[in-house]
């Protein structure tokens, strides 16, 4: 006789909360056979109480766990079906790059905000400086107007009344000495930039300057 | 009493996710729920199919046992009242139930009957009852009246050793021998 039959029976009958008992229910719960034994034991006090049916079913207990672990699975699917069925996210999942998303759609707008301005910022100042450019050549231009004309084209007639020394040139030169430079300055570049013409003598030349002592 | 700790202790193991406790509880009780199905229902696969509806819809509600009443009254509800449903779903839908003879065999709730209502399984059921009691039969005096008081009257070791003046040492003993020698003549007709 087996010495864990003998607990066996006495589990069946007396189980307590003491160690050994529990030790015992512990084998039977690891032991397949130990399980057939005590169905054994407990099927034959069934039968010594008249409680067995007419027509037993052995498999039942087999079909009921089955039944359950059906059941099981379909409620909570091992961790492989876990696996197969639904990826663990990684980081290139959308909940993870979404907030990245966010973040480059914004630096993008602000990169093309400031580039944008940029552009309109320097185009708007290259306005401005064109538009300075041109009116200061008018402004040349009007000052030039508002001279009067060279010794060398004057009249001779006129000049009697003005001594060299005394001339508009001269006079110009010595009161205003940035306008005579720029003046120069006009005379040089337009001599510079104008279309030169076969036969024809650039009008700068002819307005001349005159070779001091 | 050690019955009622033992239903108690499994309990806690199911609750606690062991299945194998369960299918020890349902082997423990498998009979007991279908003698009280077969009041309800006299057909033995329809008695089965209700018998495994309750132990799964038990072990689907286990969570919510709180041992505030014995296991097995709890089971025995739980049985009954899935009978008596079944019964009431029966009647509203009675006349599907009726299936012609040439489609017998491809009928669904046909297969219980073709499982346990066949003469072989009458025969074997009546063969292993008749094994058991021949084997009683067969015991030592001291051996009968222990496993007898035990299993019939459902006396405690302590109360078994009181009748039969004796120690509960060997109450146990006598227990077991009983069942042992039953057991060898039972196992061949199972395995």
């Amino acid at each position: 006789m087996n010495e864990l039959d003998e607990k066996l029976s006495l589990v069946l009958d007396d189980y307590t909360d003491d160690p050994k008992s529990q030790s015992v229910l512990n084998e039977v719960i690891g032991d397949v056979n130990l399980q057939y034994q005590m169905r054994r034991y407990q099927m034959i006090g069934d039968i010594l109480r008249h409680e067995l049916p007419d027509h037993i079913n052995l498999d039942l207990s087999h079909q009921i766990m089955s039944k359950i672990a059906e059941i099981e699975v379909t409620a909570n699917p091992p961790s492989s079906a876990v696996e197969i069925t639904e990826k663990k996210p990684g980081f290139w999942h959308w909940a993870n790059l979404k907030p990245l998303a966010g973040f480059a759609v914004a630096a993008t707008v602000a990169v093309v905000s400031v580039s944008l301005w940029q552009t309109i910022s320097v185009s708007s100042q290259n306005d401005q400086t064109q538009e300075q450019v041109v009116s200061i050549e008018q402004q040349k231009i009007e000052i030039l107007a508002s001279q009067p004309l060279q010794i060398n084209a004057l009249p001779v007639s006129s000049n009697a009344a003005l001594s060299m020394d005394e001339g508009t040139r001269w006079r110009t030169g010595k009161d205003s000495p940035a306008l005579q430079q720029k003046l120069n300055a006009y005379l040089v570049n337009h001599t510079e930039y104008s279309i030169p013409m076969q036969g024809l003598i650039p009008q700068a030349r002819v307005a001349g300057y005159d070779a001091q002592p | 009493m050690g019955i009622n700790l033992l239903d108690a202790e499994l309990v806690k193991r199911v609750q606690a996710g062991d299945t194998t406790a369960f299918d020890i509880l349902v082997q423990k009780y498998q009979h007991k729920v279908v003698n009280l199905v077969g009041r309800f229902v006299s057909d033995q696969a329809e008695c089965y199919d209700i018998t495994q509806d309750a132990f799964i819809k038990a072990y689907r509600a286990i969570g919510n046992f709180r041992g505030d009443s014995q296991f097995y009254t709890w089971l025995y509800r739980i049985a009954a009242n899935t009978a008596k449903n079944y019964l009431a779903s029966r009647a509203r839908k009675s006349p599907a139930y009726t299936v012609d003879v040439e489609d017998a065999e491809h009928y669904e709730g046909a297969s219980g009957l073709k499982e346990y209502a066949t003469p072989e399984n009458l025969l074997l059921t009546e063969e292993i009852k008749q094994t058991v009691f021949a084997a009683i039969e067969g015991l030592p005096d001291d051996l009968k009246s222990a496993i007898t008081l035990r299993e019939i009257e459902g006396l405690s070791y302590e109360e078994i050793a009181e009748v039969m003046d004796c120690p509960i040492g060997t109450v146990r003993s006598r227990i077991f021998r009983a069942r042992d020698v039953i057991d060898k003549e039972l196992r061949p007709l199972l395995e």
